[in-house]
């Protein structure tokens, strides 16, 4: 037998009658193998785990979903209820219908009032808290360490806590927008995320930008706002569901339907036995489309946000 | 174009920490100004506070004629290269250049043609649609250079701009730099912690050591004649060899300087190159030597000469160092220890004793030596150095030289 001593490792030459050459080969092409399988079943387990956890936060909407869909002495049915049986858009219809009169309010005009609110406290508090957490973060002026005191002592406070005397406050403008949103678009919880984040903002920019002649203002809206996209995606987010499920501020000052936001509708389903499931899913679905909505618009700098918060420590 | 003037300027920290204390230096119209020192010199907040970035606690700050002590940046006409070249990392190299005139309201014409110009001079003319994610570190370096250059400036103010480079890079950029400023003729300070880009760069060299100016000269009198042995221990790379002697004189008017083992005799008439030694009463003294001033000797006569082992030879083809440890006190001053920090270049060798020191000889080839190699070498007392109890130096008048050594 003619040996290649170069072409293989001596131990599997000892060990095999065949010719080495072609064992080097086998030996490859079964480590290959080998690592293709490990590579398969590392890829098996990781999407196993992924559709269990997914299973597990997407169910309860897909429950939602397909429940709203069916007719309401199938919704409530156990594992059943994810079965996809006599859809129809009923219970949306039913809805809407609940309310067509003044008495019960419009259901448009609830859409029209959570939107009109949430979009002023948001937009109102992307504008008023960025710029409150920029002072503090960047510019010198007196008290503001106290103002930061302040502030961060007001983020441990729970609304429940503050409820009551912000009634009496706002008593005057009951059943009005304004004392739907103007209690909430300065926000400490906001000003603080905005706040961390400028203040680790590399200075060099804004040195450069007042060199260049920017104002601290022009230096705000051109310089710092376009690099700070993740922080003002993830107020946005916050904000607006926060805002958007509002209830215990509209219970206290709001009755009248022409301005009633949308999560206190759902009460009206509870208070009427018997409880009719397949509406309260479609309500729950059109209650909860907006906030998908706005989460898959500003998603992509949410998660960087997430995950550079992460990297910072 | 303007002048700088630094009157008295001190910078005083809330906290009480003086990082300049009365900075006295004027920049003339059109020169290239290098501040370096080791880091926390008050180098950079000298640059600071003349851009407006800093507020000055004392003193007059003028540009041109002006003072602009009370000044914001963009009053004072001034331009920045920062350190991590700080380019607004959502706009193209093109916006970037042209920031600062859109600030100033320039038509848009003009802003468009002025950047195309800078483009065009920097080299970046392709480039300037890019992001700076998408450009290398010296193109970034470049967008910088533009953006400081398209508005005209009458100063232009550099903090380290070069030290995010790669070595190769960074010797490239420096001609580049300094070419330009030769070419556009705008008065600069540059800040860097590097001597040899001080030495390379600069027109005049001001040597910074805890926010003090130590020493601001044209760099070849910076490396001849240094103030002190701060300034002479920071400047020239290797760096100069300096041990303390005992100084004593003799009857005949000369002296001898005696280290270590050896005792190196100056007779009057090379006494007299130190108009200010004979004054000196005997006694400690420092001793500076620089590499060059260490000559290969091996046939002179031993008395005359130290003889010493080679700990590591560095051949570099113009020139060969030979490091060597030679049984003399370093000069302990806390000012060379300074510049051993801040150079990357530990001078504690784990080599040497306690007593012994590492030095340093840059002899012309042909010379064969390796690691071990017995070696003569003589002192040339044209380069010697010698610096008073205080650190400061004892002028020594050049054009004759000579050594005795015995």
């Amino acid at each position: 037998m003619t040996t290649r001593p170069n072409s293989l490792p001596a131990v599997s030459a000892m060990t095999s009658g065949a010719p080495p050459g072609d064992r080097g080969k086998r030996h490859r092409a079964d480590r290959g193998k080998r690592h293709r399988a490990v590579a398969v079943l590392r890829v098996v387990r990781e999407h196993f785990v992924m559709i269990v956890f997914s299973a597990i936060f997407v169910s309860p909407i897909a429950y939602m979903i397909i429940g709203s869909l069916k007719p309401s002495g199938e919704v409530l049915n156990g594992l059943r209820g994810f079965e996809p049986t006599h859809l129809s858009f009923q219970n949306y219809t039913g809805v809407v219908s609940r309310f067509n009169s003044d008495a019960t309010g419009h259901f448009g005009q609830f859409y029209l009032t959570s939107a009109i609110v949430s979009f002023v406290v948001v937009v109102g508090g992307l504008i008023v808290n960025s710029l409150a957490g920029y002072a503090l973060a960047r510019l010198k002026w007196k008290g503001r360490n106290a103002a930061l005191l302040v502030v961060i002592m007001l983020v441990i406070v729970p609304f429940e806590a503050i409820a009551v005397p912000l009634y009496y406050l706002m008593n005057t403008y009951r059943n009005t927008y304004y004392v739907q949103f103007l209690p909430f678009v300065a926000s400490a919880f906001s000003i603080y995320l905005f706040y961390s984040f400028f203040a680790g903002m590399p200075r060099q920019l804004e040195e450069a930008a007042r060199i260049d002649g920017a104002t601290p203002l022009k230096t705000f809206l051109l310089i710092i706002v376009p690099m700070s996209k993740p922080i003002f995606a993830t107020v946005t987010i916050l904000t607006f569901l926060s805002s958007w499920g509002s209830f215990l501020w509209p219970v206290m000052t709001v009755d009248d339907p022409s301005v009633r936001p949308l999560p206190l509708e759902i009460s009206v389903f509870q208070g009427q036995p018997p409880l009719d499931w397949g509406q309260i899913f479609a309500f729950g679905v059109m209650l909860v489309a907006p906030i998908l909505v706005v989460f898959l618009l500003f998603q992509r700098w949410f998660v960087q946000s997430v995950a550079s918060s992460g990297l910072k420590g | 174009m303007a002048s700088i003037t630094y009157e008295k300027v001190r910078k005083v920290y809330p906290d009480g920490t003086v990082a300049i204390s009365a900075f006295d230096l004027e920049v003339t119209d059109g020169e290239f100004m290098v501040f370096v020192g080791p880091s926390g010199c008050g180098k950079s907040t000298a640059l600071r506070m003349t851009a407006g970035l800093e507020d000055i606690s004392g003193g007059i700050l003028r540009i041109g004629d002006e003072v602009v002590n009370g000044k914001s940046p963009q009053e004072r006409d001034i331009a920045m290269v920062f350190q991590d070249y700080a380019l607004y990392p959502h706009m193209t190299a093109r916006e970037n250049i042209g920031f600062s005139l859109r600030m100033t309201k320039v038509p848009k014409a003009d802003i468009t043609r002025r950047v195309e110009q800078a483009g065009e001079r920097l080299g970046l003319t392709a480039l300037l649609d890019r992001k700076p994610t998408n450009l290398s570190g010296g193109q970034r370096q470049r967008v910088a250079m533009g953006r400081a250059i398209v508005r005209d400036p009458s100063a232009f103010l550099m903090d380290e701009p070069l030290s995010n480079l790669d070595a190769k890079l960074r010797v490239h950029m420096r001609a580049e730099i300094a070419a330009l400023q030769r070419q556009l003729k705008v008065t600069t300070l540059y800040v860097t912690h590097d001597q040899v880009e001080a030495m390379t760069m600069g027109d005049r060299v001001a040597v910074l050591k805890s926010g003090r100016l130590q020493q601001c000269a044209a760099p070849q009198d910076l490396y001849d004649n240094p103030d002190n042995v701060f300034v002479a221990g920071f400047v020239g790379s290797p760096k100069m060899n300096l041990f303390t002697s005992t100084l004593s004189h003799t009857p005949d008017g000369g002296v001898t300087l005696t280290f270590g083992p050896w005792v190196l005799t100056l007779d009057a008439d090379r006494v007299a190159l130190w108009p200010l030694l004979k004054d000196i009463p005997g006694g400690p003294i420092t001793v500076g030597v620089r590499p060059e001033g260490l000559k290969h000797a091996p046939h002179a006569d031993p008395a005359l000469a130290i003889d010493v082992t080679a700990s590591v030879v560095e051949m570099l083809g113009p020139e060969t160092l030979v490091h060597f440890i030679a049984p003399v006190e370093q000069a302990s001053d806390a000012d060379v220890r300074d510049r051993a920090q801040t150079d990357d270049e530990q001078e504690e060798s784990f080599l040497t004793q306690a007593g012994s020191m590492m030095m340093c000889a840059r002899l012309v080839p042909p010379v064969r030596l390796h690691q071990g190699s017995p070696i003569r070498l003589q002192i040339n007392t044209a380069q010697l150095y010698l610096f008073g109890a205080g650190g400061d130096s004892i002028p020594l008048v050049r054009g004759r030289s000579g050594t005795k050594l015995g």
